[in-house]
């Protein structure tokens, strides 16, 4: 190497050294919003909560969604004066890492958020896969792992103590279709589901709901992923004359049994598509087809959930809204649901101590805007249900569970193209 | 309920057979194994979708449209792209086909977005009842249109000059070019025509399926699956060996679970190669071209 290149090099280096340190030093001060508040109040602290979440790589925008819904919550409790803990105000801080959407890359920065920057308290990264190895990692360090979107149930039968998931278990998500199913007086329900880890896990798990609330499950099956007809499994479907039909899946296979079931003439009291009002083409490519068809969502801003922080579902929609300039989802909601219940069980406490804040997260048994929490030994949120919504005219109208329905379902629904009766 | 079986296995052969038709004429005359089939599939379907969206036009009464649109893509792509390559082998048209139905997928990523889009046909509930049997009016009238096609090819082929210049073409290239044929504007014809074919399947498709970028995968595999059991290139056989992949789709279903779906076709293909190489009709390379 030349000395002309030699002393570049250096110069460089010494360049990117001053610029990090031009970057890291106003760091603490680029927060004037808290800075005046913080001295107003002298015994005001900060309480610090980890996350690494994905900044990066193919779960970006999911990412993105679960960083919106943390930091709603955190302001909108630093805004009433912070958290009330044993007798001090404590303002909360959140640290986050990118992990890359990369599992393996989120345990590292677990380790690190614990170990370096000495946090007890991890807020869940996005998606059940990185969830269930972060989970691990703050089960070793005896850290409370906060999932917000993980409702995988493998993780939550592992014995760990120090895992916690706002959102419902993945097993129960058919639920509201089948009490609806079973409160409107019809028997018999057929389940069918592309054969893939999520929508299989919602079908099995639907079958066994199905047997507790009283329902013969008459039908069962798992069918390929990405098939490109269904005209047989629907012809075996149609010959046991089930009152009601529970499909898993893709949006694919939801349009195309669609499509079928309404050529086969195969027209049961209730249909329930899982993602019927989750993926906006369903309704834009089947057009009137879809009338009277059930969906599931785990939240939705028009569902009547009330209490806590926010006051109800529709009042968070709006600040969620008048904050971030679009409309929340799911996702959103449920990582500031787990905030709130996390500082919900800390003022409870009394103490940030890893034990008494877990302990109190066991007692709590409460409603707030996202719906009920309750969890078990495992860290499940048993209490927590999703919603069935029913498509009318184009629109999706929440009609299970029955204490937070807009209206009542129409049953039985009308024959496949043709519109409800009103 | 075995009958209704039966029945939606050979409507859904029916568009087997049109899809296999296209892939088997390719293979039989060029030698070319088109790998960019779905996506030629997929854009006819998306032709027919905007011709029935922007312009009001039924899918079937539109099929002629989207057929020489079709057909003329095939001609651009086979004399500007194909001609240059297929001669030096299997290898290289794979290779080439494999990449241009690449560049035509995600062009349609790129300008249609990954979203799935459908045609609601006002009659698509509609259909004939016989007894307790159900034929569903698309699906009935898509069975129709490729018999009707596949009849018209098989004339084609073997009353008119140009479809016996294909087939003279496809038996031996360089004594075709003997007597007098220009073998390059044969080949670019053919291909139109394979174009023009999986175009037909594909606007077929759109009335029963939703719309996306790779809605054209799944024929692939299947229209290999005839060609190998109908011969390339030959026509009658292609048809029965739609018609015989639909039934084992459906029937297999039936009996051995929906599980099973997708390995019908392959399996298919494999008892083929172990029982009779040469395919179901026993004759060799360009079956279907002789003693017409």
């Amino acid at each position: 190497m030349s000395k002309s290149k030699l002393f570049t090099l250096v110069g460089l280096v010494a360049l990117a050294l001053v610029v990090l340190a031009a970057c890291a030093a106003p760091t603490p001060a680029a927060k004037p919003t808290d800075a005046p508040q913080a001295t107003a109040a002298p015994t005001q602290e900060t309480l610090k909560l980890g996350a690494a979440i994905s900044m990066s790589g193919g779960l970006v925008k999911e990412g993105g969604y679960l960083k919106d819904g943390y930091e709603l919550w955190k302001d909108k409790v630093n805004a009433a004066g912070g958290l009330k803990i044993g007798g001090k105000s404590y303002k909360i801080d959140i640290k986050y890492y990118d992990d890359k959407s990369d599992a393996e890359t989120a345990v590292k920065l677990v380790d690190k958020l614990v170990t370096e920057d000495g946090i007890k308290f991890i807020l869940g990264p996005m998606g059940s896969g990185i969830s269930n190895a972060t989970s691990a990692a703050g089960e070793k360090y005896k850290v409370l792992s906060l999932l917000a979107m993980a409702n995988a149930d493998s993780i939550y039968q592992r014995g760990f103590k120090y895992t916690f998931g706002i959102l419902p278990l993945a097993s129960s998500q058919a639920r509201p279709a089948l009490e609806l199913t079973k409160a409107k007086g019809a028997k018999t329900v057929a389940i069918v589901t592309p054969d893939d880890l999520w929508p299989r896990t919602v079908a099995e798990g639907a079958q066994k709901l199905a047997k507790e609330i009283g329902l013969e499950v008459v039908y069962f099956e798992a069918y390929p992923k990405g098939a490109n007809d269904l005209s047989t499994m629907i012809n075996q479907m149609k010959a046991k004359n089930p009152d009601s039909v529970v499909g898993t899946g893709y949006i694919n296979e939801l349009i195309l049994m669609t499509r079928q079931m309404k050529e086969l003439q195969f027209n049961p009291k209730v249909v329930t598509f899982s993602g019927a009002t989750t993926f906006p083409d369903y309704v834009s490519s089947l057009g009137k087809d879809t009338d009277g068809v059930l969906g599931l969502d785990w939240w939705t801003p028009t569902i009547k959930w009330k209490g806590g922080l926010f006051g109800d579902a529709t009042n968070y929609a709006k600040e969620f809204k008048a904050k971030f300039n679009y409309e929340p989802g799911y996702n959103m909601s449920a990582s500031s649901a787990m905030g709130e219940i996390l500082g919900m069980a800390m003022e409870k406490a009394g103490s940030l101590e890893v034990e008494k804040v877990r302990e109190a997260l066991l007692q709590i048994d409460t409603e707030i805007f996202f719906g009920k929490v309750k969890f078990d030994e495992r860290g499940a949120n048993v209490k927590g249900s999703s919603a069935a919504r029913q498509i009318v005219d184009g629109k999706f109208i929440v009609v299970w569970p029955q204490e937070v329905k807009e209206a009542d379902a129409i049953f039985p629904k009308p024959n496949w193209g043709q519109a409800p009766a009103k | 309920m075995i009958l209704q079986t039966i029945v939606s296995g050979l409507l859904l052969g029916g568009l087997y057979a049109l899809a296999g038709l296209s892939f088997s004429l390719v293979w039989g005359v060029l030698g070319i194994v088109n790998m960019a089939h779905g996506a030629l599939i997929t854009l006819a379907a998306y032709a027919t979708f905007f011709l029935a969206t922007q312009m009001g036009l039924d899918p079937f009464v539109a099929l002629p449209v989207t057929m020489a649109f079709m057909f003329l893509v095939g001609y651009a792509t086979q004399s500007t792209i194909l001609n240059r390559v297929f001669k030096t082998g299997l290898t290289m048209s794979l290779i080439v086909t494999f990449g241009f139905g690449l560049v035509l997928t995600y062009g349609m990523v790129l300008l249609f977005s990954a979203d799935y889009r459908g045609i609601v046909l006002p009659y698509g509930g509609a259909a004939l009842k016989i007894g307790d049997l159900i034929f569903p009016a698309a699906r009935s009238a898509i069975f129709v249109v490729a018999l009707l096609l596949v009849g018209s090819l098989s004339l084609f082929l073997s009353r008119t000059k140009l479809g016996i210049a294909i087939q003279a073409t496809a038996l031996n290239r360089e004594a075709a070019q003997l007597v007098g044929i220009n073998t390059p504007h044969t080949y670019a014809i053919t291909y139109g025509l394979g174009a023009a074919i999986a175009g037909a399947a594909g606007a077929l498709a759109a009335t029963v399926y939703s719309l996306y970028p790779f809605m054209g995968d799944p024929f692939i595999s299947r229209a290999f699956a005839i060609t190998v059991l109908g011969g390339m290139g030959n026509v009658g056989g292609t048809l029965f060996a739609g018609l015989l992949l639909g039934l084992a789709e459906s029937v297999g279903v039936y009996i051995v679970g929906p599980g099973y779906q997708e390995a019908m076709a392959s399996g298919m293909v494999i008892l083929i190669l172990l029982l009779r190489p040469t395919g179901l009709f026993g004759r060799q390379y360009f079956a279907g071209t002789k003693g017409t």
